[in-house]
């Protein structure tokens, strides 16, 4: 009973914060996202209550959450006729069911033959793979049980003796403190996070879409990022990548969408991704350079760099936290180290080159999805090279995998090699490009024209 | 050139007023169709690709197994996928008070045939995960640990000769034991 209180709870944290960002997020928008972005916070908040040496309990989360609830539902109560006006849209009256074909109907059905087998699947095996058993998995136990992060002797005495495998301990913490929230409120396993993170990604993959494309041509991107193998295999597992796919494609998605419309609350929303993105995995990184970069080409020619300023401070902000958390409480060192200056190494850099095209040609893991991509960036080049439009998400598509290749590139491998980083490490981080791929299949310059064209009907 | 311009958009807001209910019910009806044909094909191909597939039959064999066990319990179902590795380190761990510290062999002990054991990493985190709050110390690796052995785990046999003490009769391949004799 106190897990469901404790879900729901996350549910209306996150709600409270996306309908406080704004009123005009569709109600399938606001309900795929609250679930993600409620836990994502109160997995801040629990580091907070870890700073100020206060255990972190049931109570104590509870009571954290529900300030931060009423701040955002204060905030969103006080612009009182965009809530009403938001009410006003959620009649049924307002839906357009002459967009709804019979064909997303049929979809619909797939998707949710596919979505409930592995939600399924997800819940009822126990975690079993090998990097949340001795990493995030068991992090959260030892949070659960021991009400702390910093001061557990158990985590930070794996952390110190040993090399392998301890050095999960470092990583940035959503994901294990999310396993821990779960933990605390009484459940077996975990796996319940996973299950509702991918549930939720659905849906608000969907919905951010949907804000541009008529229902089926949304619902078709859906059904192909669901059915990648690799990724969906993943999603029911334990493991920070499918979360971390979850936040940074999202993160990209919601920055194209202000480039598309303007509106201030995609560029929150992309905001608030970015953040959670860079809380689950520090190379979460490369997504904030990306939608950076972006930024800065449109300050270049407005002159006006307030949008970059403010999304590359706030955005990184939690990276920054958490390396200055590991120094302070003196949590040690990565075991794998950054070669920060320039350097050239021909055999590395084909090593990259040659693996990561293995790996994007790859129909096993992938499907088609990096192949319909790039010749839907073939397509539509001609119209992106004339109008100079809609050029900005293969450009943050690209900038990200660029800016990841260096990243690897510049990590000297002590106890790994890197053909297994390549093998491992980044065939389950291209998870994040899988939803970018799909969505530039149906948002690019040829395929907008069709849907405009259906939407005009 | 202006009254041209009026009279033609006229015309056309004219056009859009003139065109009937029935117009519009039929271009959705075509549009539908057009749509099923185009997106059957696609997927009746994108369905029949082998990654597909694969998808397809990793589901519903675990769905298979869910629906066989609908009751099983979280040891039965971890169980199902880490077998023996687990239903031992779950006996260790009945057997064991929460303050224990047990002494562990390395990993090719458990590997070491004829055994019980499936392969896995049995390193001290990943053992520990399943004995947790316990503390579990590998076999000369002591490293970190400031509390005397309180058990050893028994494995293939192992483990017998860390005890300080002789076991007179039968000598289980697998199981848990204190280090001292208890009273």
């Amino acid at each position: 009973m106190l897990v469901i209180i404790g879900l729901v709870l996350s549910f209306c944290l996150g709600f409270s914060v996306i309908s406080a960002i704004s009123h005009r997020f569709s109600l399938v928008g606001k309900i795929g996202l609250s679930f993600i972005v409620g836990t994502g916070i109160q997995t801040m908040l629990m580091v907070l209550l870890d700073l100020c040496s206060i255990p972190i309990t049931v109570t104590s989360v509870f009571l954290l959450s529900f300030a931060v609830m009423f701040v955002s539902t204060y905030l969103c109560c006080k612009k009182k006729n965009d809530f009403i006006e938001s009410l006003r849209s959620l009649s049924l009256k307002n839906i357009n069911y002459r967009q709804f074909t019979v064909l997303w109907l049929i979809i619909l059905g797939i998707l949710v033959y596919f979505e409930f087998l592995n939600f399924e699947k997800c819940i009822y095996f126990p975690t079993f793979d090998r990097d949340s058993i001795v990493g995030f998995d068991f992090m959260g136990k030892i949070v659960a049980n021991e009400h702390t992060i910093r001061r557990s002797s158990y985590a930070l005495d794996l952390a110190t003796s040993l090399n392998r495998g301890a050095n999960y301990v470092y990583y940035t913490p959503l994901v294990h403190l999310s396993y821990a929230y779960v933990y605390l409120l009484g459940a077996e396993s975990s796996k319940l996070i996973n299950a509702l993170f991918y549930l939720s990604f659905i849906i608000s993959f969907y919905a951010a879409l949907r804000n541009r494309l008529v229902p089926t041509m949304a619902i078709s991107a859906t059904l192909f990022t669901v059915l990648v193998p690799e990724y969906i295999a993943f999603s029911s597992m334990s493991a920070t990548n499918a979360i971390h796919a979850t936040y940074s494609s999202l993160a990209v998605i919601y920055a194209w969408l202000y480039f598309e419309t303007n509106e201030r609350r995609y560029f929150i929303t992309a905001i608030l991704l970015s953040m959670l993105g860079i809380w689950t995995r520090q190379e979460g990184i490369v997504f904030i350079a990306a939608i950076a970069l972006i930024l800065l080409i449109k300050a270049v020619g407005t002159g006006r760099f307030k949008d970059l300023t403010v999304y590359f401070t706030v955005g990184i902000s939690p990276f920054i936290f958490w390396l200055i958390y590991l120094k302070i409480f003196d949590i040690g060192s990565q075991s794998e180290s950054m070669n920060l200056l320039p350097f050239w190494d021909t055999v590395k850099a084909k090593t990259i080159y040659s693996m990561l095209l293995g790996l994007l040609k790859n129909t096993t893991f992938y499907g088609l999805t990096f192949i319909a991509s790039g010749i839907a960036l073939l397509i539509s080049l001609y119209f992106i090279v004339k109008s100079k439009k809609s050029y900005e998400m293969p450009l943050m598509f690209f900038t990200a995998l660029l800016t990841f290749c260096l990243l690897v590139y510049q990590v000297e491998y002590n106890w790994d090699s890197l053909e297994n980083v390549m093998q491992y490490s980044v065939k389950r981080f291209l998870f994040c490009f899988v939803p970018i791929a799909w969505a530039f299949v149906f948002v690019n310059p040829v395929m907008l024209k069709l849907n405009d064209y259906i939407n005009k009907l | 050139m202006k009254k041209k311009t009026k009279t033609h958009q006229k015309g056309r807001q004219t056009d859009k007023k003139n065109i009937k209910p029935e117009n519009k019910l039929l271009k959705i009806i075509v549009l539908n169709i057009a749509m099923l044909i185009v997106s059957g094909l696609i997927l009746n191909y994108y369905m029949g690709r082998t990654e597909i597939k694969w998808i397809h039959t990793m589901l519903t064999s675990n769905y298979k197994i869910i629906t066989q066990n609908p009751k099983a319990t979280f040891d039965e179902r971890l169980s199902m996928k880490l077998g023996f590795n687990y239903m031992y380190l779950n006996s260790v761990c009945r057997n064991t008070p929460d303050t224990a510290v047990i002494l562990f062999p390395k990993r090719d002990v458990f590997l070491k045939q004829p055994t019980n054991f499936t392969d896995a990493e049995f390193g001290r985190i990943w053992i520990s995960n399943f004995v947790y709050p316990r503390k579990a110390v590998i076999d000369e690796d002591t490293t970190g640990i400031n509390r005397p052995i309180t058990h050893v785990a028994i494995v293939n046999g192992w483990g017998y000769d860390k005890l300080n003490y002789q076991v007179s009769g039968s000598r289980p391949e697998n199981t848990v034991l204190p280090v001292n004799r208890q009273n």
